[in-house]
C-alpha cells in the first residue's frame, strides 16, 4: 500500500491524472462495476499503453476521460486535466476543453464520421466550434495542413467518407483529432479494423505526430506487441482494474502479473515451431464485471493461484521491472520465496 | 413517373391558371352560360347551376387545393419534425410526455377533430391549412422520433459531441441531415392526404366560402342535386382531379421511399 501511496505522490503536475477512477453502469440486476478504482498519470509527451481483455473497461476509461459516457453511468474519482477535474467541472468548460486540450481518435474510422458530410467540412467542424470567428478560407488552409500533416493530399477534402479507403479515413481521423492542438490525444483502438500493413503505418504516423507535436498520447489496445513498439508504459487491465504498470518493454519481457504473461505469451513468435505446437494465451473468459470472484479476481483463471488467492485482493507491488503489479505472488510475507521475475 | 407526369401537368395547371381560364368565370355575377348546359364546345364540361363553366371552376379550384395540401403539410411536417427529433434526442421524461401528446393527437378521430376545430376557427383559407397542419403531424413525429433515435446512437455524433458540440449543433449538423430523407419521403404521403381532407372539409361546408376549391365544387354540386338532375359534368371533373393528384402524390412518395429506403429496393 506504500507503494500505491508513492504513486500518488510522483504525479503532481502531469498533463493528466487519474485518480481513483470507478465506473458503474446501471442495468435490471442491480449495477455493474465496469471500471474499479482506477488511477494512472500521463506526462506531457509521454505514451501511455492500455491493454486488456474485451470487457476489461479500456473504453470506458477513454470515454469517461472527456466525459462521454452515457448520463445514467456513476462516475467517481477524479480525472485531472492540466489540473482541472473533468468531472465535476461545468457543462460549458467541458465543451470548451473537449477536443481542446484533449482529443479522441475513435475505434471505428467507418462509423466515425457523418456520411453526409465531406471530410473537409467535419474537420472543420471542430475548428469552427473551438474558434467561433473561423472564416472559410482559414478553415479550407488548416484543413489542408491538417491532411497533409497525416500524409493525405489536400484535395481529399472534398470527398465524402465513402470516398476514402479505411487507412485514410483513420488518418482523417487523427487530422480531425490534431485540429485543435491538444495536449492530450486519446486513440481507443485505432487501428483494430485495419489490416496490418496500414495498420503498421497509422501507428508509425501517430508516433511521429506524437514527437513533432510533443503530445501526451493514451493508447488504447489489446494487441500487447502494438503497445511496445510504441509506448513508453504499459498499463495492463484485468475486470476493471489495472494490474500491472511500468515500462513498456519490461513488461512485455518480464511481466510479473500472471495476466501479463498469458497476454504476452499469447503472441505467436514468427518462425518459431514450438510455438505452433503449443501456443500460449489464457485459458478461459473475462469474468463476468457482476459477479467478479472473491479475492483476486484472476484466480480463477491464474495459472499460479495459491491459498491466499481467493480471500485477498491484491494491493499494488513494486515489482522488478521498476513498475507495480497487483499479484500476491509479489508479497514477500505471503510467497516468501521470493517473486518470479 | 407517371405519377411525376401528372403531378406537373397539374402543378402547370395551376400556375397557369389565369391565362387557361378567365378568373371572372368564377363569380356567379360574371357567369356566362346557361343552367347546368351539358358539355359543348363553348364549355367543354359543361356548367353548374350558376352557369359557370366547371372547366374554368376546375382548373382554379385546382390552385387552392394544391396550395392547402402544401402548405398543411408543410406546417404539419415543422411540427413532426420538431417534436420527432426533441423527443428522441433529449429522452427521459420530455420523451415521454412529447410522445404521450403525440399518441393523443393520433387515436383521437381526425375528422371530428378537424370538424370542430373548423367550426371553432372560422372559415378561411388560413383556417384549413392550420386545422390539417395541427391533425396530421403525429404520424411524421412518430417516425422522426424512431430515426432519431437511430442516428443519435451513431458513431458520428458521439464523436461531434467529444469534438464539443453542443445539442443545437448536434441537432442541426449531424442528426436532421440524415433525418430529412424520411421527412422529405413522408412529406409527399402526406401531402395526398392533406389534399383528401381538404377536400373533405370543404366538401362539409367547412373550407373558405369565398374560395373555390375541388372540394368546393363537389359541395355545391351536391348540394346543387347534380346527381339527381343527371349533372354528370358538374361532379366528375373535379372528382376525378382528385383522384388523379391524390394517386399521383402517393406513387411518387411510394417511388421515394424506395430510393431512400434501400430495404424496400428489389422486393
Amino acid at each position: 500500500m506504500i507503494a500505491a501511496e508513492e504513486r500518488v505522490q510522483a504525479s503532481v503536475g502531469s498533463l493528466l491524472s487519474v485518480r481513483d477512477l470507478s465506473v458503474e453502469y446501471p442495468s435490471q440486476a442491480g449495477p455493474v462495476p465496469a471500471v474499479r478504482g482506477v488511477t494512472f498519470d500521463v506526462a506531457e509527451g509521454e505514451i501511455l499503453g492500455l491493454a486488456g481483455e474485451s470487457g476489461c473497461g479500456k473504453s470506458t476509461i477513454a470515454h469517461a476521460l472527456l466525459r462521454l459516457l452515457p448520463p445514467d453511468a456513476r462516475v467517481t474519482g477524479q480525472v485531472l486535466l492540466n489540473g482541472e477535474d473533468v468531472l465535476t467541472m461545468k457543462f460549458g468548460r467541458l465543451r470548451a476543453v473537449r477536443w481542446d486540450e484533449a482529443s479522441i481518435v475513435f475505434q471505428g474510422a467507418m462509423h466515425s464520421m457523418n456520411p453526409v458530410q465531406r471530410v473537409g467540412d467535419q474537420i472543420v467542424e471542430a475548428v469552427r466550434l473551438h474558434r467561433p470567428g473561423t472564416n472559410d478560407r482559414q478553415g479550407q488552409a488548416q484543413v489542408g495542413e491538417l491532411l497533409e500533416r497525416v500524409g493525405l493530399p489536400a484535395r481529399r477534402a472534398r470527398d465524402y467518407p465513402h470516398e476514402l479507403s479505411g487507412g485514410q479515413r483513420q488518418r482523417a481521423m487523427i487530422a480531425m483529432a490534431l485540429a485543435c492542438d491538444p495536449k492530450l490525444l486519446i486513440a481507443d483502438e485505432p487501428t483494430t479494423a485495419l489490416d496490418v500493413m496500414v495498420q503498421a503505418q497509422v501507428l508509425s504516423l501517430l508516433k511521429e505526430l506524437q514527437r513533432e507535436l510533443k503530445l501526451g498520447l493514451i493508447f488504447i489496445t489489446h494487441d500487447l506487441s502494438v503497445l511496445v513498439e510504441l509506448c513508453d508504459r504499459i498499463a495492463v487491465m484485468y475486470a476493471g482494474r489495472i494490474v500491472e504498470e511500468g515500462p513498456a518493454e519490461a513488461i512485455f519481457e518480464r511481466p510479473a502479473h500472471p495476466y501479463s504473461w498469458g497476454l504476452s505469451g499469447s503472441f505467436p513468435r514468427i518462425g518459431d515451431p514450438e510455438y505452433r505446437r503449443a501456443p500460449g494465451g489464457l485459458p478461459g473468459d473475462p469474468p463476468d464485471p457482476q459477479r467478479l470472484p472473491t479475492g483476486c479476481p484472476f484466480h480463477p483463471r491464474c495459472p499460479r493461484a495459491f491459498e491466499p488467492c481467493p480471500d485477498t485482493d491484491p494491493p499494488m507491488y513494486p515489482a522488478v521491472h521498476g513498475g507495480f503489479a497487483a499479484c500476491l505472488l509479489l508479497d514477500s510475507k505471503l510467497n516468501p520465496e521470493g517473486a518470479r521475475a | 413517373m407517371a405519377g411525376l407526369i401528372i403531378l406537373g401537368f397539374f402543378l402547370i395547371v395551376a400556375l397557369a391558371a389565369p391565362l387557361l381560364a378567365d378568373s371572372r368565370g368564377l363569380s356567379p355575377v360574371g357567369a356566362t352560360g346557361g343552367v347546368l348546359d351539358p358539355p359543348s364546345l363553348d364549355y367543354p364540361m359543361g356548367t353548374d347551376d350558376l352557369g359557370r363553366s366547371v372547366l374554368t371552376l376546375t382548373i382554379w379550384g385546382s390552385r387552392i387545393s394544391l396550395m392547402v395540401g402544401f402548405f398543411a403539410t408543410a406546417l404539419s411536417m415543422v411540427i413532426g419534425a420538431v417534436i420527432g427529433i426533441a423527443a428522441g434526442y433529449y429522452g427521459g421524461w420530455r420523451e415521454t410526455a412529447m410522445m404521450r401528446f403525440t399518441d393523443w393527437f393520433l387515436v383521437i378521430p381526425f375528422l371530428p377533430l378537424a370538424i370542430v376545430l373548423a367550426s371553432i376557427l372560422g372559415r378561411s383559407l388560413f383556417n384549413i391549412i392550420l386545422v390539417i397542419g395541427i391533425t396530421s403531424w403525429p404520424g411524421t413525429a412518430r417516425l422522426v422520433r424512431a430515426q432519431t433515435l437511430s442516428v443519435k446512437e451513431r458513431p458520428y455524433v458521439e464523436r461531434a459531441r467529444a469534438l464539443g458540440a453542443g445539442d443545437w449543433h448536434l441537432i442541426t449538423r449531424h442528426i436532421l441531415p440524415n433525418v430529412f430523407p424520411l421527412i422529405f419521403a413522408n412529406t409527399i404521403l402526406v401531402v395526398a392526404i392533406a389534399i383528401l381532407s381538404e377536400t373533405t372539409l370543404s366538401f362539409l361546408g367547412l373550407g373558405d366560402p369565398l374560395r373555390i376549391s375541388w372540394g368546393t365544387i363537389l359541395e355545391f354540386a351536391f348540394n346543387g342535386g347534380a346527381a339527381s338532375r343527371g349533372a354528370w359534368w358538374w361532379l366528375l371533373p373535379p372528382g376525378v382531379a382528385i383522384v388523379l393528384v391524390v394517386l399521383a402524390f402517393t406513387m411518387c412518395g411510394y417511388a421515394l421511399d424506395e430510393i431512400l429506403n434501400p430495404r424496400l429496393r428489389r422486393r
